[in-house]
């Protein structure tokens, strides 16, 4: 894959994430508005936060992918705290939704390069964090565990659903913590079809009774 | 108690009177939603008030027998509640 193809796909699946949460999290609240459940209040604030995250993260991204289609040779050193903020506020809104959500179903550094002579693939190293992306893979491998077992009570394809996009949430996360972000595209694919996962769960309750 | 014996919400206990009535070809007297929905005779005078007063059913004299039928509202609501609680439960969220 093309150093540019690389920044585009990577911004593609940040959004296509994004959005796939915030429709989660519009269900969550029409859910909300008709069972008058407060799980589903969490459940929906917990989207919201993690597509909202995603969307700043993935509108930083694009900024990168631009600046790389211009064919810059480094990139420049304002980019540094502008990629490292964007990770941290993902970071940050993916462990507060997480936390959320789980809170629903049960009831990092800033280290600024200033080095200019790396090559902009070099910005996915500065951003993914072991630390952090274990955490995150953690709580996400919880939620898939948690919806397991609701599964192999309910019985609920939907449910299943549910539980592989977070399996695969968590793996992508693992992925990072393991490969680091040289399997990055890799990880990409994972949260790209885990967030397939929940889309694919969402079109088939709207259509239940139809 | 147990997720799964949960109390039943405000909401689930209409969900459960208005398909009673649908299941009974969309008309039901008054005993048959008491036994369907498993409510006492207070709580279900309670709640037949509000369906009625939300437009979800409303109350005919048939043969001189008081029977509750179900609005179109009533039916876009069972469908609604249906589908919320389809994707509650992929959450493993049990109402």
């Amino acid at each position: 894959m093309g150093l540019s193809a690389f920044f585009v796909f990577d911004a593609f699946t940040e959004f296509f994430s994004a959005f796939t949460a915030l429709a989660v999290a519009y269900y969550a609240i029409k859910a909300h508005r008709v069972l008058e459940d407060s799980r589903m209040l969490a459940l929906n604030l917990g989207f919201a936060i993690l597509g909202a995250g995603m969307l700043i993260h993935g509108g930083i991204k694009v900024k990168v992918a631009l600046a790389v289609l211009s064919g810059i040779k480094t990139p420049p050193a304002r980019m540094m705290p502008v990629v490292r903020i964007g990770y941290l506020v993902a970071f940050a809104t993916q462990f507060a939704a997480y936390i959320l959500i789980l809170i629903a179903m049960f009831l990092g550094e800033r280290r600024l390069e200033e080095s200019l002579l790396i090559p902009p693939l070099a910005l996915p190293l500065i951003e993914y964090d072991a630390r952090t992306e274990s955490l995150l893979a953690l709580l996400a491998a919880v939620i898939a565990l948690r919806t397991g077992l609701s599964y192999s009570e309910s019985d609920s394809r939907w449910t299943a659903l549910v539980a592989a996009g977070f399996a695969l949430l968590a793996l992508s996360h693992a992925l990072l913590v393991f490969g680091g972000p040289r399997l990055l595209v890799t990880a990409d694919i994972s949260r790209l079809l885990g967030f397939a996962c929940l889309l694919w769960m969402l079109v088939g309750v709207s259509r239940v009774g139809e | 108690m147990t997720a799964k014996q949960r109390y039943r919400s405000k909401m689930r206990i209409c969900y459960d009177m208005l398909r009673v009535i649908q299941e009974e070809g969309g008309e039901a007297g008054p005993t048959r939603i008491l036994y369907g929905a498993n409510l006492s005779y207070e709580r279900l005078k309670k709640y037949l008030a509000e369906l009625k007063e939300k437009g979800l059913i409303e109350e005919v004299q048939m043969d001189g027998k008081t029977v509750y039928r179900l609005t179109d509202n009533g039916r876009m609501f069972i469908v609604q509640f249906r589908k919320m609680m389809e994707f509650a439960r992929a959450f493993g969220m049990i109402l």
